[in-house]
């Protein structure tokens, strides 16, 4: 096992009223990134990430680790729905529903060259991203990764974005590093006034 | 001091695919479901058919989730009955999912909810409790390399010595989205699948499930051992890695030093080999780079298809039978040698057998390329 300290931690928030048009205008203007045709979960994490990245130094061997608890739901439920009107699907929109092209588009925005996993989770989301992470760092694969999490509901979908680093067992600094996020209220703890970094509990 | 990296032996395997149910009884040596070939069929896509490779024994393509988890289950009782395990030890054991479709196939809409998706996790969280495995559980969905990279991490995790044993389940059910997705893309052969043969013109998708029993302690029977590997992902694009092959290049170059492992020591291939025109070329071409004297291949997509997330787990576990039966199934689409293959390929099971150190090779959609490094385990 080694240590991992969670250093920055963004999130997004779109009500799930606002159509995927509405939220590329929003995603362009912020980023200005080409946004042609992504869809709502590949938008959302664009923006985390863009910016945890601008307000956080990185290393050049960086990993990527997302989880959801569901797949893009409006884009497979529309595909769904098409094939039960016995209409054609197009290439664009079927090749959007592999798990991975969020994270595609992550790597390509950002330059992520490391390890690059899509898990399906509804619990333990993070620990289980954490828990990716540190095997590739032990393996020397990366000393520092994003984890990218999807949450949606009914009204609203949202999007953590979070930067993890390995750390030295022997760390001076590990003492004034208290805080363990562990399980299972992990990320509504983020969403408070916290202090970075945190130690991540991975037990 | 840093601990000795355990090792991770493959204890068990079984499968279920176009080929048959294929799984490992120490008691009989051999159990395996042959009724004449391989099983397929063909499934409408708007106006027309579309070949397609479907489990055998299965009446219809389509299938209820309460059948979908029959055959899971089936699968993981077939594996397990190959293993001592005892309920404590598997209470410790981990599941590892590899699928890239989950249970799409059988989801209907239903305007009531909002959200009438499954949940991606829904079939790990039933199977680690009917099993009463351990509660954290993980299901990989990275396209064609999810079950490489449930394997890859699988692995890792035994090496470090956070778990003992680890469940490995690769799979993939028809379903009309993935059928008519790649009919759109027109990545569907018409006639058969040729991998790296020169007059290849597609791939044609198959259903199956993988399933692998990896551990740190090896037993009398076990044949193979996993090494290593790496991953990681192409940007190039999202539906087809980069042609001239310097992503794949890199990705078994990192496997094979994560393994301990040079190029030279490799005898074996196990190609992805969809027999698509574009993914065969850039696998060709990254092997011919890595490789001053091309080790000989073998792929197992003519016979099951391209079981997309299932293949890594699949592929693997049809490979430990062969092994294990020193057996070798005959790829007959080369036998038209008017159909010059790219890679030389083995065509006897001596030369399975003989091979050492074997590397697996699995791309896929979304930039996601694996290579995982097995060696056969020798006689102590």
């Amino acid at each position: 096992m080694c240590k991992l300290i969670l250093k920055a931690h963004e999130v997004v928030c779109f009500p799930t009223i606002m159509s995927d048009k509405e939220v590329r205008n929003v995603v362009k203007n912020e980023t200005g990134f080409s946004v042609r045709r992504l869809d709502n979960v590949t938008l959302i994490s664009l923006t985390a990430v863009y910016r945890l990245m601008a307000n956080n130094k990185t290393l050049p061997q960086l990993a990527l680790y997302s989880g959801a608890e569901y797949m893009s739901v409006q884009l497979f439920q529309s595909v769904i729905l098409a094939m039960e009107n016995k209409e054609a699907i197009r290439p664009y929109d079927f090749i959007a529903t592999v798990g991975n092209a969020a994270n595609f588009y992550l790597s390509k925005e950002f330059n992520i060259q490391g390890p690059n996993i899509f898990i399906g989770a509804s619990h333990n989301t993070l620990l289980k991203a954490s828990l990716l992470a540190e095997t590739d760092m032990l393996q020397g694969h990366c000393q520092q990764a994003i984890i990218v999490i999807w949450q949606t509901d009914d009204k609203e979908r949202r999007c953590h974005a979070l930067l993890v680093e390995k750390v030295s067992d022997t760390d001076a600094a590990l003492k004034t590093w208290h805080h363990f996020i562990g399980t299972p209220q992990e990320l509504s703890v983020l969403e408070k006034e916290v202090q970075y970094p945190l130690l991540l509990n991975l037990s | 001091m840093i601990a000795k990296p355990e090792r991770v032996f493959i204890n068990a395997s079984t499968s279920n695919s176009a080929l048959g149910k294929q799984q490992y009884l120490p008691s009989s040596m051999f159990s395996s479901t042959k009724n004449g070939g391989i099983q397929r069929c063909s499934a409408p896509v708007g106006d027309h058919q579309v070949l397609y490779y479907a489990m055998q024994e299965q009446p219809s393509l389509n299938k209820t989730f309460e059948k979908m988890m029959g055959l899971l289950i089936e699968q993981v009782d077939l594996l397990l009955a190959q293993t001592a395990l005892t309920p404590k030890q598997l209470n410790k054991t981990m599941l590892f999912i590899g699928s890239t479709s989950l249970d799409i196939g059988c989801i209907k809409p239903d305007s009531s909810q909002a959200i009438w998706l499954s949940q991606t996790d829904k079939i790990g969280q039933l199977l680690a409790e009917h099993y009463a495995l351990h509660s954290l559980h993980f299901t990989f969905n990275t396209a064609c390399t999810s079950g490489a990279n449930a394997l890859l991490y699988a692995t890792n995790f035994i090496k470090q010595g956070k778990i003992d044993n680890v469940i490995v389940i690769g799979f993939e059910f028809f379903n009309q989205l993935s059928l008519n997705g790649f009919d759109s893309l027109d990545l569907i052969s018409k006639t058969s699948v040729k991998p790296f043969s020169a007059i290849r013109d597609g791939l044609i998708l198959g259903e199956g499930i993988g399933a692998v029993l990896l551990s740190k302690h090896c037993t009398e029977h076990t044949q193979l051992e996993i090494l290593g590997g790496y991953s990681s992902c192409d940007d190039h694009s999202l539906t087809i890695t980069e042609e001239e092959g310097t992503h794949i290049v890199e990705v078994i170059k990192q496997a094979l030093q994560n393994a301990s492992i040079v190029q030279n020591d490799v005898d074996l291939i196990k190609v992805h080999g969809t027999a698509s025109i574009k993914s065969d070329l850039a696998e060709c071409n990254a092997l011919n780079k890595l490789f001053t004297q091309l080790p000989k291949s073998y792929g197992f997509k003519s016979l099951i298809g391209h079981t997309l997330g299932a293949c890594g787990v699949i592929e693997l576990a049809l490979f430990d039978h062969c092994i294990r039966h020193a057996y070798l199934p005959q790829l007959t689409y080369q036998e038209d040698k008017s159909a010059s293959l790219l890679l030389p390929f083995i065509e006897s099971a001596a030369e399975l057998i003989q091979s050492k150190i074997m590397l697996f090779n699995h791309f896929g959609f979304g930039g996601n390329n694996a290579a995982l490094i097995v060696k056969k385990v020798e006689p102590s």
